[in-house]
């Protein structure tokens, strides 16, 4: 009798933990879960659970390392009591965990544990979430690698291969759930693919995965996987040297922000639209989308935003000839650039600064300290040298280092 | 000295320029993780309900 009782409680203390994770409530679901192993039970299935989703809540919680712990735990007990189908799934979602934690090695060694699995007992379902694991794994290796300080536009062979082997394992999910017909499937993989393309350089490829990504994201009425797409195409756009089209997806981009609230991605959004109708050399469009873009930032309180805008609106100015303008926007550059102790920032800032006083005529006699740092550094730099004509050179932007395939492209 | 140079040459960055070498690295990512749950009561099998497709904040994006 006594041992029923507890048996009981230990699963309706793990049901509660359950109900509160499926909730959102995981925290609280965590000390269910850890309540239920305490009482402890015999029905190994049940304690598998239990490990499986409190690694699981524990993902949602951050703590990977617990995570971790009972994801490891879980694969252990469905080995020993030999639950395939359950080691499939323990095998994914340590998977997942480690990749999470940068330990790619044994996280590839986990989804190829899962994908075998999957193959075996011909689970289609399975077989299809092991690959897509997959490739978010290289996809994640990668992406690693190529942030910490790669040289842009020219990512390390390492890198390459990464996202080479993750293109394939995408378009391997992709064929399966095509066929399973699962369309919110194909339109997740789409859109990483589309990205592992984009990062490769492969600009076209990644178009045509977005576009796929949008149609159905469009037949979902999933607005903001739709506006991720149009940002995505917006970008690769850029980089097959057509402005106009990126200027209209990143117009997409910037109405469903608004229609979304999300002021970040607006803002991301306007940076982008003033960016690349500097590139089309049409300055005032640029400049209306550079002040909205400063506005947001001043709101969010982005200063190293609001230090970007100034240094665009500086340069579109000077690009006009607005003389006046240009000098107000770039000391304002200088001083968040101090501020935010951006030292290549200021630098730019103090030769825009000066530049602009020269063409102002301005006296470097004047003792505001702004100006007599800039003499000084003009002397050591051995005098002026027609700086302003840099700004109009945007057209030698050196657009063929930083895309692999423009060549292609411009055919 | 060429400590000079490289600092003015550094300073050739445009804004733009500076902008599309932070675009290449960038990506709108989808959901990244996807975790499989195991139903405490084992009666609730349908392939649905087993999906947790959890937040990709963590998943190393750095956008």
């Amino acid at each position: 009798h006594v041992r029923y009782r507890m048996e009981v409680s230990c699963l309706e203390l793990a049901l509660e933990g359950e109900r509160l994770c499926k909730a959102g409530d995981y925290r609280a679901g965590v000390s269910f879960f850890e309540a239920a192993i305490q009482v402890g039970t015999e029905d190994l299935q049940v304690l598998s659970a239990i490990y499986s989703q409190l690694g699981n809540a524990y993902f949602h919680l951050h703590d990977y390392a617990k995570a971790l712990e009972f994801h490891r735990h879980d694969l252990t007990l469905t080995r020993t009591i030999g639950d395939l189908l359950g080691e499939a799934k323990a095998s994914g979602n340590l998977g997942n965990t480690l990749k999470v934690l940068g330990r790619f090695e044994e996280a590839v060694v986990c989804c190829q544990r899962h994908l075998d699995i999957a193959s075996d007992i011909s689970d289609k379902v399975g077989q299809a979430r092991a690959l897509y694991n997959f490739g978010n794994v290289y996809h994640a290796k990668g992406k690693s690698i190529c942030w910490s300080g790669a040289e842009p536009g020219d990512f390390p062979e390492e890198v390459m291969t990464a996202l080479r082997k993750a293109a394939e394992y995408y378009e391997a999910n992709l064929s399966i759930v095509k066929e399973l017909g699962d369309r919110a499937a194909q339109g997740r993989t789409c859109g990483n693919l589309g990205n592992t393309h984009y990062l490769l350089g492969n600009f076209r490829k990644a178009v045509a995965s977005h576009e796929q990504r949008l149609l159905i994201a469009k037949e979902f009425g999933d607005r903001a996987a739709e506006r991720r797409a149009y940002c995505n195409l917006g970008n690769a756009y850029i980089f097959l040297g057509e402005f106009e089209v990126a200027a209209e997806h990143y117009k997409r981009t910037l109405q469903l922000a608004r229609q979304l609230k999300d002021r970040a991605v607006e803002a991301q959004a306007c940076y982008s639209l003033g960016n690349t109708y500097t590139l089309l050399q049409d300055y005032e469009r640029a400049i209306d989308y550079h002040l909205k873009h400063l506005i947001i930032a001043q709101d969010l309180n982005d200063r190293i935003g609001e230090g970007r805008a100034c240094w665009s609106l500086g340069n579109a100015h000077t690009a006009l000839g607005n003389h006046d303008q240009a000098i107000h926007f770039a000391e304002k550059h200088l001083e968040i650039c101090r501020e935010t102790g951006d030292r290549s920032g200021e630098l730019t800032a103090r030769m825009n600064v000066s530049d602009l006083q020269m063409v102002l005529g301005l006296s470097y006699t004047t003792n505001n300290s702004t100006l007599s740092e800039v003499k000084e550094m003009d002397y050591n730099l051995n005098g002026a040298r027609p700086r302003i004509s840099r700004r109009h050179s945007m057209e030698n932007l050196e657009l063929m280092n930083l895309t692999p395939d423009k060549m292609n492209a411009q055919k | 000295g060429s400590g000079l140079l490289g600092r003015m040459l550094s300073l050739q960055v445009d804004s733009v320029q500076r902008w599309m070498e932070d675009l290449r690295h960038m990506t709108e990512v989808e959901c990244m993780c996807v975790l499989q749950a195991k139903p405490i009561g084992g009666d609730e099998d349908g392939q649905q309900g087993e999906l947790i497709v959890a937040s990709g904040v963590g998943a190393g994006e750095h956008v």
